[in-house]
């Protein structure tokens, strides 16, 4: 399933939002009430909240209005979703930390925190506007996790953390993270293995 | 370098302020006049207003507010650009959220965002870093390194050992992509 089509119905926004709200309560293991009006306000709902607003105004046409909202958003919550960017249903942002979404991304994904999708290598238009990615559905981004570029990454992938990705990934598959190196430290000074 | 470390007059850094802006216009492709006013709104562009601000008042020795402003500024935008720093005219922010700037640079820096200069705890010392230096974004500076002119560090590249002149850094190896079994 794709994220936004060329018109989008407050039904369909609301409905977004609340799936939204669904997914990220399935996640944190269902709650009573309190705790759930307590999830409702923290930062990484807010932010999906005011990106479906923002990104019904936007495909409505009122532009200005959708940027001034997400301008609003960006102090707010800290997360940045362009109002280009469109996501499919029930997306979960684990840690509202230094997100940063452009493209088009697709339904039931999740980002664990400060991850990006975004453009600045190459250019060319796949889909997901200029230079900008496309992501299938079910796709988990890893703790700081880079998309970038016209690349297409595919349903059911699983991004490693701090994993930079400028290629194609396939459905089905994962993009490991690049192992890190233990250096032997000696009376409190460390050095580094060759 | 073009950073100035004594005293600047209100109307130095008022140019600071006026070539940052204009950098960000023409990073945005020009625009019309509401267009540039939203932009001026832009948690970006506020993080370097703030910061050139925040900079004059320390280089006045008003270390006191200079150092309030700046941690307001930082809960604003959420990008801590040290008043200590000093950076030269032409500053540009791709995103400002998770900033750490910290040490010298030099004119038309761009930090493209979640972008770090700061210390490394092993050493003591900030980044010195030429004119026209690209950061990609996640890309970090730390400790007493000397990055050079027109360099560019691609995204997510740490920086520990100096840079020449023209340089480009990435990381690689890449990722490797293999498929699983299942979801």
């Amino acid at each position: 399933m794709s994220g936004a089509q060329e018109q989008l119905s407050f039904a369909q926004t609301r409905a977004l939002m609340r799936s939204d709200f669904e997914r990220l309560v399935g996640w944190y293991g269902g709650g009573s009430l309190p705790q759930r009006v307590f999830w409702y306000f923290q930062p990484n709902y807010q932010a999906l909240f005011f990106y479906r607003l923002y990104r019904w105004l936007f495909v409505k046409g009122w532009k200005n209005s959708a940027r001034l909202l997400f301008l609003y958003s960006l102090y707010a919550t800290g997360v940045e979703i362009s109002p280009t960017t469109s996501i499919g249903a029930a997306c979960l942002l684990e840690h509202a930390f230094g997100i940063i979404l452009c493209g088009r991304i697709g339904a039931r994904c999740s980002f664990a925190g400060q991850c990006g999708t975004g453009g600045g290598i190459g250019e060319g238009d796949i889909g997901g506007g200029p230079g900008l990615p496309v992501v299938g559905d079910d796709v988990r981004f890893g703790p700081k996790a880079l998309v970038l570029g016209p690349i297409r990454i595919g349903s059911r992938v699983a991004i490693g953390a701090s994993a930079i990705v400028t290629v194609e990934v396939p459905d089905d598959s994962e993009v490991l993270p690049l192992p890190s190196k233990i250096i032997r430290v000696k009376m409190g000074r460390a050095e580094s293995a060759p | 370098m073009a950073a100035p470390s004594q005293a600047p007059n209100w109307s130095q850094t008022r140019s600071f302020i006026r070539e940052d802006f204009k950098r960000l216009c023409a990073a945005y492709d020009g625009g019309t006049l509401s267009r540039r006013v939203y932009w001026f709104f832009l948690p970006n562009f506020q993080a370097v207003l703030l910061y050139r601000v925040c900079r004059h008042l320390y280089l006045r020795n008003w270390r006191r507010s200079a150092r309030l402003l700046s941690l307001a500024a930082q809960r604003l935008t959420g990008a801590e650009i040290s008043p200590a720093a000093a950076i030269g005219p032409g500053c540009l922010i791709g995103h400002a959220f998770g900033m750490i700037v910290f040490g010298s640079f030099g004119a038309r820096c761009t930090f493209l965002g979640q972008c770090a200069a700061m210390g490394n705890g092993i050493a003591p010392g900030y980044p010195v870093v030429g004119d026209d230096v690209i950061f990609g974004i996640q890309a970090m500076a730390l400790g007493p390194v000397r990055i050079g002119n027109r360099a560019r560090l691609g995204p997510a590249a740490v920086v520990n050992r100096d840079v020449p002149d023209d340089a480009v850094v990435l990381v690689l190896p890449a990722n490797p992509i293999r498929s699983r079994s299942g979801a």
